[in-house]
């Protein structure tokens, strides 16, 4: 159990930089999740954590011990791959007692190790078996007991589960955090699906071109983004975005196909300040669907109709902008239709518009 | 349709290579001396072969070609393996040089390369000679090419030195197919340097480790060259292999017959060796098509 | 903090081992080849020097102008050590001494002999691989177990064969056999390689109603012509380095030798000027070696090509 500290990590492939001076703490016994679209430098960090990759500057702590300069060999730290990396050669048992070999245990002591793991991961029956006779969720459960079996201070898994079918992902996903919770061990996992993260974390750590946006609880991340980046990111469907300009005589938000008031919420944070651009974003979810005109909300033109089921999935034009809202199952709506969507009390966003940060600066969310 | 694409190939195959196999099978059984004629050839039945199998000579060709064989192939391919292994670790733009230089004693012809290590093992000017002897280690300059022992040791260096590259760049290829992730997998593990090469590289690499140990070994057991360039099979004939002892039945002494059976013999051992090889590693080979 | 002591160094360690490794590797295989190169450039006669030198301290054209039969004027530099001729302008104007022959006969030869195997090897090596057939395998294994047989076996009833054909110290007599020769290798590389292809274009061409050798001609060989740089390298420098069909065949007839005939007979005649003999092969082989450096990236690549797989 440790608790794993980055400090002002930077890395540099030539010329190209994967990560800039990224500086978090991973929590221990917590599952910590870095989620970013690809290339964002998640997968490098997690890495670099490991000793596979050495950083250009910046240092990595392991519980109290600066581990830098140390290969992977000699960290305590085990790992899940995305393509599971089982070795081909070796039986299902071997390849779970292949790290207890290589610290050089007793043979009795790896077999009662090995047969707790299998019992524990429910794949006793396989074994005797080669990985090329496996399916895909029977190597991740072989992959997961690889890494268990060495009670190591830290888990780090990169996209182990990126390679099942949806309905298995969904499984595994819970098992996983259960298996977590049950082992208390420090995890650091990488994905760059959002709905696995917001899922999986304990903490959230969201990051772009090689730099951290923000960390903190999945809720937090999800209601209180720190920048465009983030609010874009996190929640499927994502954010909708528009940009506007703030009216200090009238103080309204003007944008190409709409003109309203400032929303409670960002009076305190505008009022008598300069006019200046910003961008108003709001969740699909928080957008009410009014067939009739409502004051003070946006007025827009259907364009397509998407039935969920349990839903409507609604996408209007808002002048050229495409807005998305959520509507009732059963509500009855033509294309070229004119909608009022009303923002939910609390609900909004407003970003600034040349830097895209979140204007809500009272909690520091970023490091 | 397909034995139309393929009628070039057979025809060239079957004019230059089992014809000459189907007439030294023939000739094989005929005593012939000087001429090409056997159908005025006294018959002779299986003496040719009787003569071939139990005649000293053979023996002494068959064992040096074994000895040879054996020891020039284990060499290669465990420096083989060495260079892969040191190649595959340095980095990128080392590992582009490293690969031409690895392709360069392959591309030397096998006669121009045993001219190289003529040069080399010279008895009065060889580099070789002259540094084993200023360094003290013996009373004047060995003489490789003309020492019975030496000889064959010679012999087999410069083989290696012409092949073990070759291996190398195979054996690097097969480094590169194993998946990368495997290796990391192995070292996160806490798998060690030699470990990891013991547990991981050396049993993922043992496919290719056995094409390359079939595809030499028949090559070295079908060896001319180097024999007949170097040494001339000399001295007598203790370098001899069985492809220039055969050489010298037909072109020495003009046995047509004999050399024939000769022949006959070395490509018997040859595709029995093919067909053992084959058939023991058959399971560990996975190949499309 | 004990860990950072014992790593501080490692990454300077790794790159000093790496220029070691490599110097290691490459003064192994180039090694023999730079002593040639030294002994080439040496005055006549000091090639015998005791001790030898690494490099000549006055080197020289000489044994390149003699063996490729340039007239050189008297040389002014005497030669110490026991020379043969005693100074360098007793050149002996034997035919064997115009090393350009060789070199042009062995060039004809070899291309020759590289694009022939590699249009019969291409064809055989995509039915076997693409087309769909009953004997793949039986086929496959008749062209490889061909290259089985000793060359000492296919020799002698080839010489009888081209003497009736009268094709006896002509190159046509190396050419022919030598495509058939690399067969076996050619159409096993290009099998592996062309299994390798994608599906989907020939099937596509299939849908659009081309034959079968159109297909061949306008989808599969564009596709593979790695593969076929590869192959093609290969048949070249193995017909470059055939001596025993070429030595039988060409019947001590200079002009029609190829280089490694040529070389060996240089070797015999003049057995002590090792100058010229080590001219000669830093001629022959520099040719090989800059083929073989230029396409090695494809060599490699079609090595690797049906590399085994686990």
């Amino acid at each position: 159990m440790a608790e794993v500290r980055v400090e002002s990590l930077c890395k540099a492939f030539g010329e190209v930089g994967a990560l800039h001076d990224v500086s978090c703490v991973f929590e221990d016994r917590r599952l910590t999740v870095l989620v970013g679209p690809s290339g964002c430098g998640k997968s490098t960090l997690l890495r670099t954590v490991a000793g596979l990759q050495d950083p250009t500057s910046g240092t990595v702590y392991i519980g109290d011990e600066d581990v830098s300069g140390a290969p992977a060999w000699d960290r305590n730290v085990a790992m899940v791959f995305q393509s599971y990396a089982l070795y081909p050669h070796m039986t299902v048992f071997k390849n779970i007692a292949f790290p207890l070999e290589a610290a050089k245990m007793h043979k009795d002591d790896i077999r009662r190790r090995v047969t707790e793991t299998a019992k524990i991961l429910q794949i006793e029956e396989l074994l005797k078996r080669k990985p090329r006779e496996l399916s895909g969720g029977q190597m991740q459960r072989v992959a997961l007991g690889r890494a268990i079996v060495r009670q190591p201070d830290v888990f780090l898994m990169d996209e182990p589960l990126s390679n099942l079918d949806a309905k298995l992902r969904v499984l595994m996903r819970a098992e996983l955090k259960h298996l977590q919770r049950q082992l208390q061990v420090t995890t650091i996992y990488v994905t760059h699906d959002q709905a696995e993260a917001m899922t999986l974390a304990d903490k959230l750590i969201v990051m772009n071109a090689g730099r951290i946006q923000q960390m903190g609880k999945p809720e937090d991340v999800y209601r209180r983004p720190a920048n465009k980046f983030v609010a874009g990111f996190i929640g499927s469907p994502p954010m909708n975005f528009v940009g506007c300009q703030y009216d200090p005589e009238n103080e309204t938000l003007s944008g190409a196909a709409f003109d309203i008031p400032v929303p409670a919420l960002w009076r305190g944070v505008l009022g008598g300040g300069p006019a200046r651009s910003l961008i108003l974003g709001v969740r699909p979810e928080d957008l009410v669907v009014e067939t009739s005109p409502v004051s003070g909300a946006l007025r827009a033109t259907v364009y397509v109709i998407e039935q969920m089921g349990r839903e409507i999935l609604l996408t209007a034009m808002l002048g050229t902008d495409p807005i998305r809202a959520f509507t009732s199952a059963d509500a009855t709506l033509d294309p070229e239709q004119e909608v009022w969507l009303s923002m939910r009390e609390g609900a909004t966003h407003l970003f600034d518009g040349q830097t895209e940060e979140s204007l809500d600066s009272s909690e520091a969310y970023k490091a | 349709m397909a034995l139309i694409f393929l009628l070039p190939a057979f025809i060239a195959v079957a004019i230059f290579l089992y014809y000459p196999l189907v007439q030294t099978f023939i000739y094989s059984f005929f005593k012939m001396q000087r001429t090409m004629d056997w159908l005025h050839a006294p018959f002779v039945g299986l003496k040719n072969y009787v003569t071939v199998l139990t005649s000293e000579a053979f023996r002494g060709a068959f064992l040096f070609t074994l000895y040879f064989t054996v020891v020039s192939v284990a060499l290669e391919i465990g420096l083989g393996l060495g260079m892969a292994m040191a190649t595959f670790s340095v980095s990128s733009r080392l590992r582009g040089v490293l690969r031409a230089v690895l392709v360069v004693p392959w591309a030397i012809p096998p006669v121009v390369s045993a001219m190289v290590w003529k040069w080399l093992y010279h008895p009065d000017a060889g580099l070789f000679g002259y540094l084993i002897h200023a360094s003290g280690l013996t009373d004047s300059a060995p003489q490789f090419l003309t020492d019975p022992i030496l000889a064959v040791h010679s012999i087999i260096l410069a083989d290696v030195w012409k092949n073990s590259s070759i291996m190398g760049i195979l054996m690097l290829g097969g480094l590169a197919a194993i998946s990368k992730d495997v290796y990391d997998a192995a070292k996160v593990d806490g798998a060690r340097g030699w470990f990891r090469f013991r547990r991981v590289t050396l049993p993922l690499l043992l496919p290719t480790v056995l094409v390359c140990l079939l595809f030499r070994s028949l090559e070295a057991f079908r060896m001319f060259e180097l024999s007949f360039a170097l040494t001339g099979g000399g001295p007598g004939t203790t370098t001899d292999t069985l492809s220039t002892f055969a050489y010298k039945y037909f072109f020495t002494y003009s046995k047509f017959g004999l050399g024939s059976s000769y022949a006959m013999v070395i490509f018997a051992i040859v595709l029995a060796l093919a067909i053992a090889y084959v058939s023991r590693i058959r399971k560990n080979l996975r190949f499309k098509g | 903090m004990k860990s950072k002591h014992r790593y501080r160094y490692r990454r300077r360690a790794n790159q000093v081992l790496d220029v070691l490794i490599t110097l290691l590797i490459a003064g192994f295989c180039l090694g023999p080849l730079y002593w040639i190169l030294a002994t080439s450039f040496k005055p006549m006669g000091t090639e015998y020097l005791i001790p030898p030198e690494g490099w000549p301290s006055k080197p020289t054209l000489e044994a390149y102008r003699i063996i490729l039969g340039i007239p050189s004027e008297a040389s002014q530099e005497g030669v110490s050590g026991e020379g043969v001729f005693g100074s360098a302008t007793e050149v002996p104007q034997a035919p064997s001494l115009h090393f350009l022959l060789p070199i042009r006969n062995s060039l004809i030869v070899s291309s020759t002999v590289a694009v022939c195997s590699l249009f019969i090897c291409s064809l055989a090596a995509y039915t076997i691989a693409r087309l769909r057939f009953r004997w793949k395998i039986q086929s496959l294994l008749l062209l490889q177990v061909a290259g089985l047989l000793p060359a000492v076996m296919v020799i002698a009833p080839t010489f009888v064969l081209m003497q009736k054909f009268h094709l006896l110290r002509t190159l046509p007599a190396m050419i022919l056999p030598n495509i058939a020769y690399n067969v076996p290798l050619g159409t096993w590389l290009l099998a592996a390689y062309f299994s390798e292809l994608p599906w989907e274009l020939e099937d596509a061409a299939k849908v659009d109603g081309y034959k079968p050798f159109q297909i061949f001609r306008k989808v599969i060989l564009p596709l593979a012509a790695p593969g076929l740089f590869s192959a093609g390298v290969f048949a070249f420098l193995g017909t470059w380095g055939e001596f025993i069909l070429s030595s039988v065949v060409t019947m001590g007839v200079s002009s029609v030798q190829t280089v490694p005939v040529a070389i060996l007979n240089l070797s015999f005649e003049f057995r002590y000027q090792w100058t010229w003999v080590s001219a000669a092969i830093i001629l022959s082989v520099g040719l090989m070696v800059a083929v073989a450096l230029f396409f090695q990236r494809w060599v490699i690549q079609g090595l690797t090509a049906g590399s085994v797989k686990y």
